[in-house]
């Protein structure tokens, strides 16, 4: 993968692009644990977001370092 | 010896209460502070990492972002990204369009400035930050893109990537240690708001309680349906239930509203009764009210249902009882009509009000089907507060670009930025002129803290750690003093002063001029800030109070001409939000104040009673008491659209008129009934207040 994408002329980091997608994906997460409560069976929910977010993000950081 | 051993631990003991007692009261302040200390590490060590050039934006950030609820962390968050990217935007577009311009670019810098303030006093809360940032923005990022245009998009790109840092780093650290979360908050806020009420509407000591205490106490409940409508939005971030609670939350409002102001208009009518010493009316309708009372205070919820299904018939038998005593020659039944149309409606509303609170503190997930409550809330601001915030934030742009222009210093440019982030940042403030001042007292010191700083310790400063010791007492000497309500003002100051000018950077370089250049720069932007404050400040004159009472007014009228739909909900909060600013500021200790809130109340009474009027008008048939109860109602709109003696009297014989037409239908008769008390005990202020204040008219233009 390319380390940064033309976007209308600016060269945008492929990790920023690879940010917001994990945003996304953390948010479906989020509503879908909200949906079925799960969170209730969690300690700390932040601290458990937040974690799992850096695990998605760190995840797909990794995979296009290797890609 | 064990004297001594004795006393050594009763000092202990001592000791150790103390300190529990002083953590009890100031523990959340310490974690407060200590949050702040660490974000904004936090940010200092990301920034470097990153190799950002200013980490002090991050910083900034941080303690402009940092609050002790971790919702309104990240609504303020939310709203601060949106205002920086539109701002950021705009920048690029602005220093594109006029790079060779540059009073061009000023012209078009000020209308943007003044539009982004006038919505952010239009909108409230963070809706209304965001406002304030996408305007400020423009100077952080446009004023050195419009000079360096080849770095306009690196400078842009800098700002936002420091920002969005710096969020983050709040953001974590606010939700992550010890969150402190804001629907803990609320329901408190609620709880608390339900037991006060009870014992408001309990009226037990309450012919003892004098009249100014009372207004204080409907000023106070107005004042927290304001806060609890900002914590809802800002709650909506915290977690994903929020939204479902928010909307419970709205409707909890709503309904709060709606029954404190029929238990205004059953408290004035009771004051009514007394004064004209209609005893035994009075006395019967207290009973059926204490026990409506009485029962939302019990535990058993179904108390309230068995008492309001039972209203109607023991109203009939106290009504026929009444007109059987002795006295019946001395009270009216059309008093005792609609007092009792206004006890089964306060019964109703109560019965939702509980229900909904029963609903939010039990945090279920639905609403019970047959509570179905529209909820509009709509925020109303005078447009004269509007325009005149805005014709200050532009004046003020204009005033210190012309200095930088005139003078052609370098630090003009810091005058620009903190003119206008100051006069941006306070307009929507209750009383900026104050925050105002202690801000430029915080500046100054901060200015000082960062020579400190810079001269004297970050130069022993080795590595991070020795860095973040070098920062870390100044940080925690202005955000100790945030937490604090009376030095709030001097801290915001000192952090952000501070981070501008301590020269925090990757590598150490310290020059004394520029320093001394920028601090005077910014010193004088804030000056010029606070100047304009002080000319331009519209909450505190008699102008502004007329402007307010005309404005209130108008709140009648709208209940008169507007199509029904939501209206009763515009009604109430509209009322409510015109005067959240006026509460805040004011104690009704003067005799102006005390003028502003009979207003307040006779437009909540009369206003609420038009709407009802006009929903009960609905179900009559009759065209010719239709055409009647229409023309009262264009004659009270008239009346509130440019009261005068004539008109109130068209007002009050139109009124009458329709009582006498329709003598047939309690729920039309009661509001009537209303409307006519409520008029005949505001004659005073209703008319004087124009033939009084219209000699001072031009002397207070100000």
């Amino acid at each position: 993968m390319p380390r940064e994408i033309a976007l209308f002329d600016a060269l945008i980091p492929t990790l920023l692009l690879v940010f917001i997608g994990c945003l996304f994906v953390q948010l479906a997460i989020d509503w879908l644990f909200t949906r079925l409560g799960w969170y209730r069976y969690v300690w700390h929910p932040s601290l458990f977001r937040i974690a799992l977010f850096f695990c998605i993000f760190g995840g797909a950081g990794l995979l296009l370092h290797v890609v | 010896m064990s004297d001594i051993a004795s006393r050594r631990q009763s000092w202990l003991h001592h000791l150790a209460q103390a300190g529990v007692i002083w953590i009890d009261n100031h523990g959340e302040n310490l974690l407060h502070v200590s949050k702040i200390l660490i974000a904004t590490m936090l940010a200092l060590g990301l920034s470097l990492l990153f190799d950002l050039s200013k980490p002090g934006t991050a910083m900034v950030t941080v303690i402009i972002v940092l609050q002790p609820r971790s919702g309104l962390v990240l609504a303020k968050g939310f709203y601060r990204f949106i205002g920086t990217v539109i701002g950021v935007i705009m920048s690029i577009i602005l220093a594109a369009s006029f790079t060779q311009q540059p009073v061009l670019f000023l012209a078009a810098g000020a209308c943007w400035v003044a539009l982004c303030t006038a919505g952010s006093t239009i909108f409230r809360n963070f809706q209304s930050y965001a406002f304030v940032l996408a305007g400020y923005t423009l100077v952080i990022v446009g004023l050195p893109a419009a000079l360096q245009p080849d770095q306009a998009f690196d400078i842009a790109m800098t700002r936002l990537a420091e920002v969005m840092l710096g969020l983050l780093c709040a953001g974590v650290v606010s939700d992550v240690l010890f969150p402190k979360h804001l629907s803990d908050v609320l329901l408190l806020t609620v709880r608390k708001r339900f037991a006060d009420f009870k014992t408001f509407i309990a009226l037990d000591e309450s012919s003892a309680v004098s009249r100014p205490v009372r207004e204080r106490m409907v000023l106070r409940f107005i004042g927290e349906v304001i806060s609890l409508e900002a914590l809802r939005t800002s709650s909506v971030f915290e977690s994903a239930a929020g939204h479902l609670q928010s909307l419970q939350l709205r409707q909890l409002n709503n309904a709060f509203m709606t029954a404190s102001t029929t238990f205004h208009s059953l408290d004035q009518l009771f004051g009514r009764l007394q004064a004209s010493g209609k005893r035994s009316t009075l006395n019967a309708l207290m009973m059926e009210y204490k026990a409506i009372v009485r029962a939302l205070s019990s535990q058993d919820r179904t108390q309230l249902k068995q008492i309001r299904n039972g209203l109607p018939q023991r109203l009939v038998a106290l009504r026929r009882a009444l007109a059987a005593s002795i006295d019946s020659a001395a009270s009216d039944p059309l008093d005792f009509d609609s007092a009792t149309e206004l006890l089964t409606r306060f019964a109703d509303e109560l019965l939702i009000y509980a229900r909904i609170h029963a609903v939010v503190i039990q945090a279920e997930m639905h609403m019970a089907d047959d509570v179905q409550l529209p909820a509009h809330y709509v925020a109303r601001t005078d447009p004269t507060l509007i325009f005149t915030s805005a014709l200050r934030a532009a004046i003020g742009f204009g005033i210190s670009s012309l200095f930088w222009i005139q003078t052609g210093w370098v630090s003009g440019a810091d005058a620009v930025v903190m003119a206008t982030v100051v006069s941006a940042l306070f307009a929507a403030a209750p009383a900026p002129v104050k925050i105002v001042r202690q801000f430029m007292i915080g500046a100054a010191l901060g200015g000082f803290f960062g020579f400190l700083s810079a001269y004297y310790l970050q130069s022993q400063a080795e590595n991070f750690t020795m860095l973040c010791i070098a920062l870390a007492p100044f940080i925690l000497i202005g955000a100790w003093l945030t937490t604090t309500r009376k030095y709030s003002g001097i801290g915001t100051g000192i952090l952000l002063f501070f981070f501008t000018y301590a020269s925090i950077g990757s590598n150490y370089q310290f020059d004394m001029l520029e320093l001394l250049n920028g601090m005077a720069g910014g010193l004088i932007g804030v000056a010029i800030a606070s100047v304009m404050y002080q000319i331009i400040d519209p909450s505190d004159s008699r102008w502004i109070k007329r402007r307010l009472a005309r404005a209130l007014r108008f709140q009648v009228v709208e209940a008169c001409n507007r199509p029904l739909p939501g209206l009763a909900g515009r009604f109430e909060s509209g009322t409510r939000d015109l005067l959240s600013r006026f509460a805040i500021t004011h104690s009704l200790d003067n005799e102006d104040d005390r003028g502003i809130m009979t207003w307040l109340l006779s437009v909540l009474e009369i206003g609420r009673a038009v709407i009802q009027l006009r929903q009960e008008a609905l179900s009559v048939d009759d065209p010719q008491i239709h055409a009647r109860i229409d023309d009262s109602i264009y004659s009270i709109a008239r009346l509130f659209s440019r009261p005068n003696q004539t008109r109130l009297r068209a007002a009050l014989d139109s009124v009458l008129a329709t009582i006498a037409v329709c003598s047939d239908m309690p729920g039309v008769l009661a509001n009537l009934h209303l409307m006519r008390g409520a008029m005949l005990e505001r004659v005073t202020v209703l008319t004087p207040a124009e033939t009084v204040s219209r000699p001072t008219t031009p002397s207070t233009g100000n």
